[in-house]
């Protein structure tokens, strides 16, 4: 069953001199309990197609074009009522971020802030929503939950607090998860237990997952489905294997051959799509 | 990579320690300290690039510093040609600066906002004397953005309208300026996109081969290093845990730290998740505050033998092969003799 459907989503940006497309006619699907991968460089509109779907673009300057549609469960988002997008974002669907310190309050505890989360999206009594934080907490892997609960989010670790903001997002039992770069700010080992951890929490709960990030490496070892994104465009679609044996786009072809170490991808780059992003 | 010349090393590194006190809330508690570097030896020889890898907090990037003089080591030994850096006098300290030279992991913050990146470089110039006129120093300037794989016209602008990767070869020209002998390489690609990063590194090698640099590299990405250096160093709180050819540390690695850090490395071609590769570390890197006792990888050790003396015993970096070092006291073998 698919979740997500977005079709022909179309989000610019109004300068004073131009007009900026970040997304320019995007598709893709995400069905029920699946991971795709979202790849792309810095500046080719990723992260603002993760926005678009969470109604988050700030408008103006940003504007999401007429004709375009995201729907989630059958449901149209687009030009959907502020309120009507309250009960999506970051209840349908849930977002983390590559900078967690960033999305935590650094004045609250990480347990008021889980149980925040909890009142507002499930309506759960304050005592409830103490003893389920801890629950969260551990589900997460965070050791001694009881203690970190009224710990300050400046006494955790980067991957602590990246774990934090997972419970957080799980508080609301969403059934899409967008991972925005959720491991680029993390040191390797880090890394490897947060994707993991990203992992067990969407088998065990059935969740589905659009994992953003720059890295192709990290994609091939954790999504079935790719797509390729390229100046606000997807300019590949596939499964994993199959974009990474026989890319067709010569774009696609680059990042690969970039990605690959030297041992396995010796020679000369592919010719064309050099160059920095514009 | 340029031909490693054997004999008398550019770089030679003993016992390095590096401790920073901390300030305590009370004049009554006893002051900590952070143990940034933790007793850290190694040479680098002529031509040679060594890439030291670890995780953040590891002590790399204070290693790198005190190398150049940036930071005053706490204890240890730093000699650059035969000479000890910390007995310089300021005209030979000066004559030191010119030889050794550093690019950081954002050049942004290195650059000034408001100067053209050609009057940038012809200060530089300028500042060590290099160029007898202002003719000479635009002839300079023009070359040296040749040399970084940047087209001339760029000279004429700020660094705000130059791209990540742009600014990163500015910063490498930068370096260059003065012809130093040693360039120190502190996490250079690590802001930017991985085709960009490739493009760089690229650009590192040739650069290498051109100029016989000896290269110093610096990266929390093994996958980084793997392409530009000789040896690898893996570090992990303040200490060198492993060093070896880099063939070695990516084939055969023997230390449990550096097996893990491998394994935790996403790779493309591998087609098997990390957990598949190796055990995956649990916990976070424990403080420099207070490091473990005995082996300061015992808490989070995933090999089969470890045991009470890992908690006790503080292993040293030994060698067990005729280039390979590493600090496990549960590694015996040598990696020739591994398959």
């Amino acid at each position: 069953m698919t979740l997500l459907e977005v079709r022909d989503l179309r989000t610019w940006f109004e300068g004073d001199a131009e007009t900026v497309r970040a997304v320019d006619g995007v598709s893709f699907s995400v069905g029920e309990g699946e991971v795709v991968g979202l790849v792309g460089e810095s500046g080719c509109g990723k992260t603002v197609t993760a926005l678009s779907i969470l109604g988050l673009v700030p408008e103006p300057p940003g504007r999401i074009q007429e004709g375009s549609s995201i729907r989630l469960g059958g449901r149209e988002l687009v030009g959907a009522s502020a309120r009507e997008l309250r009960s999506i974002r970051g209840r349908r669907v849930g977002m983390i971020f590559q900078e967690p310190m960033s999305s935590l309050n650094p004045v609250y505890t990480v347990g008021e802030q889980i149980g925040e989360a909890l009142r507002l999206h499930r309506g759960v009594r304050r005592r409830e929503a103490r003893r389920l934080s801890v629950d969260l907490l551990d589900e997460v892997g965070i050791p001694e939950p009881g203690r970190r609960r009224t710990q300050y989010p400046h006494e955790l670790s980067g991957g602590m607090r990246q774990r934090v903001m997972i419970a957080m997002t799980l508080a609301a039992e969403p059934e899409l998860l967008i991972a925005d770069e959720p491991t680029t700010a993390l040191d390797v080992t880090t890394q490897a237990q947060i994707l993991g951890l990203l992992d067990r929490l969407r088998s065990s709960r059935g969740m589905a997952m659009l994992l953003i990030t720059h890295d192709l490496a990290v994609v091939a070892e954790r999504c079935r489905r790719v797509l390729v994104m390229r100046h606000g465009r997807i300019v590949e679609e596939g499964s994993v294997e199959a974009i990474f044996r026989e890319p067709r786009h010569p774009y696609t072809r680059y990042l690969v051959y970039a990605a690959m170490s030297p041992a396995a991808g010796a020679g000369s780059p592919p010719a064309g799509s050099e160059g920095d992003v514009p | 990579m340029s031909p490693v010349q054997e004999g008398e090393p550019l770089v030679r590194v003993r016992g390095l320690q590096k401790h920073f006190p901390l300030r305590s809330g009370w004049p009554w508690q006893k002051r900590e300290t952070l143990r940034a570097v933790d007793g850290v030896s190694f040479d680098l020889k002529r031509g040679e690039t060594l890439g030291l890898v670890g995780e953040s907090g590891c002590g790399k990037s204070t290693t790198a510093r005190a190398l150049l003089r940036l930071v005053e080591p706490t204890a240890g030994e730093i000699h650059f040609d035969g000479r000890d850096i910390m007995e310089m006098a300021p005209g030979e300290l000066r004559r030191f600066r010119r030889r050794a030279q550093i690019v950081f992991q954002d050049p942004f913050s290195s650059l000034n906002p408001r100067m053209q990146v050609g009057t940038a470089l012809a200060e530089v110039l300028t500042v060590h004397g290099v160029a007898a006129d202002a003719a000479e120093r635009r002839q300079r300037v023009r070359r040296l953005l040749e040399r970084v794989e940047l087209a001339p016209h760029l000279a004429e602008r700020h660094p705000h309208e130059l791209s990540g990767g742009q600014r990163q070869r500015v910063g490498i020209a930068r370096a260059l300026a003065v012809e130093p002998e040693l360039l120190v390489l502190d996490e250079p690609v690590s802001a930017l996109d991985v085709p960009v990063r490739r493009q760089i590194l690229g650009l590192v090698r040739n650069l290498q081969r051109e100029f016989g640099l000896t290269c110093l590299f610096i990266a929390h990405d093994l996958s980084v290093v793997e392409k530009v250096s000789d040896r690898v160093a893996v570090m992990y709180l303040g200490r060198i845990v492993e060093l070896a050819p880099a063939p070695v540390i990516f084939s055969r690695p023997a230390h449990p730290y550096t097996r893990a850090l491998l394994a935790a490395t996403p790779r493309l071609e591998s087609g098997r998740r990390t957990e598949a590769r190796g055990p995956v570390l649990e916990g976070d890197v424990p403080s420099p505050v207070s490091p473990p006792s005995g082996c300061p990888f015992h808490p989070r050790c995933p090999h089969p033998e470890r045991d009470d003396e890992c908690r006790l015993v503080v292993p040293r970096l030994e060698a067990k092969g005729k280039t390979w070092r590493v600090a496990c006291i549960k590694v015996t073998t040598s990696p020739d003799a591994r398959s």
